[in-house]
């Protein structure tokens, strides 16, 4: 197989011979070591394979044999490249696929992340993209494996150890994280449970201590919830000890919400004067074509925006596009009037009560109302919210000392 | 003259016998220091043939060749000549007959 493409490489030449001579051609092709390869006989011609600079040295043999082998066909790449020179649309697209080809072997194509419980492949990834300017389509060579190393270790301090490795155009990274994720736990030390905010318990949940209040109490700011005081009973129901505990549950308090603020009416309204726009061209983070409008005297805002051409998921050309939008503009100052700034501030609380139930609180019903006084506002938004409101409360050594009528018998 | 031919007699038999010695020293068939041709074959279709040769006939039927001593004529149906070299050739198509015969005879 191997000497097959070999010969197709350098070229050869399919020649056919008479019949009465092809015994002393080949001979003296033997003896002047030129090669003749698959000699057969088809219906009374002999048909074999030569080299291409073989038959440049047949002469002599020619002249003694008198027969001129006839050439019948031509084989091989030297052959091939002759037909192709005329058609020059076909060399540049080979030469640019194999160019192409050559290019995306130098680029790291994807990573694969492993070990990571707390940190996930996209986190990772990110921080490669913020951080280091590592992508899909990253140039093999800028990639230093140490050096991404170092900087992970740095920004995740949980990280134990991280190994980096480039083989091919893959990037493997390891992770082996010291430190695992934790439930959650209130203090360490024993603690009561006591009520953040005043009103009405909707319900309660004991995972230890004793519950102090039952469904429908109502309590106020500093109510202890759940005791972290467990009293040790012995047979006869004498009291032995007050075992300190960490007191953990949750408790549901319906409460009121009361949101204030207070704010200027006034502000200034951008008048767009004008618009430019710019670009820049990078091709694997290099600047290669850089043009960016400036205005003299006049405000201007920049707003830039990149185009990556993307065809995978981790996947970045090397080439980026950035464009630049220059808008300036002129300030005029005015006010709000009474509707706009009341538009304004229910937009506000909406997104106040948006946080809250991100925070797992739920919120019942809700009012807003402004009053504007002269050219400042205050927004008061009211309503009914029920959420998990409790913080700890250390255990004090007295607490720990009461005891029952029984305590006495005991030395 | 003939004592001259009759040490040129004992000197190609000492020399015969040196070589036979030698191939036996070193292990190696006796064949390659002599010169003999070698052929080896795969089966009936291939046949290689080595050592010095010349080729007196070829058709599809029958390939003659013409050693030293000997001609060995090859017979058979399709045969073809894969490759021939100064030192060696390879003969394939179906092979049915290889005979030797001295050169006086065939």
């Amino acid at each position: 197989m191997f000497s097959k493409l070999v010969l197709f490489f350098k070229g050869y030449l399919i020649i056919s011979l008479k019949e009465t001579v092809k015994e002393r051609f080949f001979n003296l092709c033997k003896a002047k070591e030129i090669e003749i390869i698959d000699t057969i006989m088809i219906n009374q011609s002999i048909y074999c394979k030569m080299k291409l600079k073989d038959y440049w040295k047949i002469r002599p043999v020619v002249k003694k044999t008198k027969c001129l082998p006839r050439i019948e066909k031509k084989r091989g790449f030297p052959f091939v490249c002759r037909k192709m020179l005329k058609r020059k649309g076909i060399m540049l697209g080979c030469f640019f696929g194999v160019f192409i080809l050559w290019q995306m072997t130098q680029r790291i194509w994807y990573t694969q992340v492993q070990g990571g419980f707390v940190h996930t492949r996209e986190q990772i990834l990110t921080t490669l993209e913020n951080e280091m300017k590592i992508f899909g389509g990253t140039n093999k060579y800028i990639v230093n494996c140490k050096d991404i190393e170092t900087k992970i270790r740095l920004i995740y301090p949980q990280i134990g150890w991280v190994s980096v490795e480039k083989r091919g155009c893959n990037l493997y990274i390891r992770l082996n994280e010291s430190s695992m994720p934790q439930t959650e736990t209130g203090p360490e030390n024993s603690s009561h449970i006591i009520a953040e905010r005043s009103g009405i318990v909707k319900r309660i949940e004991v995972l230890s201590g004793i519950a102090t209040v039952k469904e429908g109490d109502v309590v106020q700011k500093g109510d202890l919830l759940i005791s972290g005081i467990v009293p040790v009973v012995g047979d006869y129901d004498e009291l032995i000890y007050n075992n300190p505990v960490g007191a953990k549950g949750k408790v549901w308090i319906e409460t009121e919400l009361l949101y204030q603020k207070t704010g200027s009416l006034l502000y200034e309204k951008k008048i767009e004067k004008g618009q430019k726009t710019g670009c820049e061209i990078f091709w694997d983070q290099r600047k290669i074509f850089s043009y960016i409008p400036r205005y003299s005297g006049v405000k201007y805002d920049i707003m830039e925006y990149d185009i990556v051409p993307f065809c995978f998921r981790d996947y970045q050309a090397p080439l980026r596009v950035r464009f630049y939008e220059l808008t300036a503009y002129e300030t005029e100052p005015k006010q709000w009037i009474k509707e706009e700034a009341k538009q304004m501030a229910e937009t506000e609380f909406s997104l106040f009560l948006e946080d809250l139930k991100m925070q797992g609180i739920h919120v019942m019903n809700s009012e807003v109302s402004v009053e504007c006084i002269g050219t400042s506002y205050r927004l008061t938004g009211t309503g009914i919210i029920c959420g998990n409101f409790i913080s700890y409360q250390e255990i004090e050594q007295e607490e720990l000392i009461k005891q029952d009528e029984y305590s006495g018998n005991h030395s | 003259m003939k004592y001259m031919k009759q040490t040129e007699r004992d000197r190609k038999k000492e020399y015969e016998h040196y070589l036979e010695y030698e191939c036996d020293k070193l292990g190696i068939p006796k064949e390659i220091l002599k010169g003999y041709p070698t052929i080896r074959m795969s089966g009936n279709h291939f046949l290689d043939f080595r050592g010095d040769y010349v080729i007196e006939e070829y058709t599809t039927e029958l390939v003659r060749l013409r050693t030293l001593k000997h001609h060995i004529l090859i017979q058979g149906s399709h045969l073809c000549l894969a490759y021939f070299t100064k030192d060696e050739i390879r003969i394939s198509g179906n092979i049915l007959n290889i005979s030797y015969c001295s050169k006086g005879d065939c």
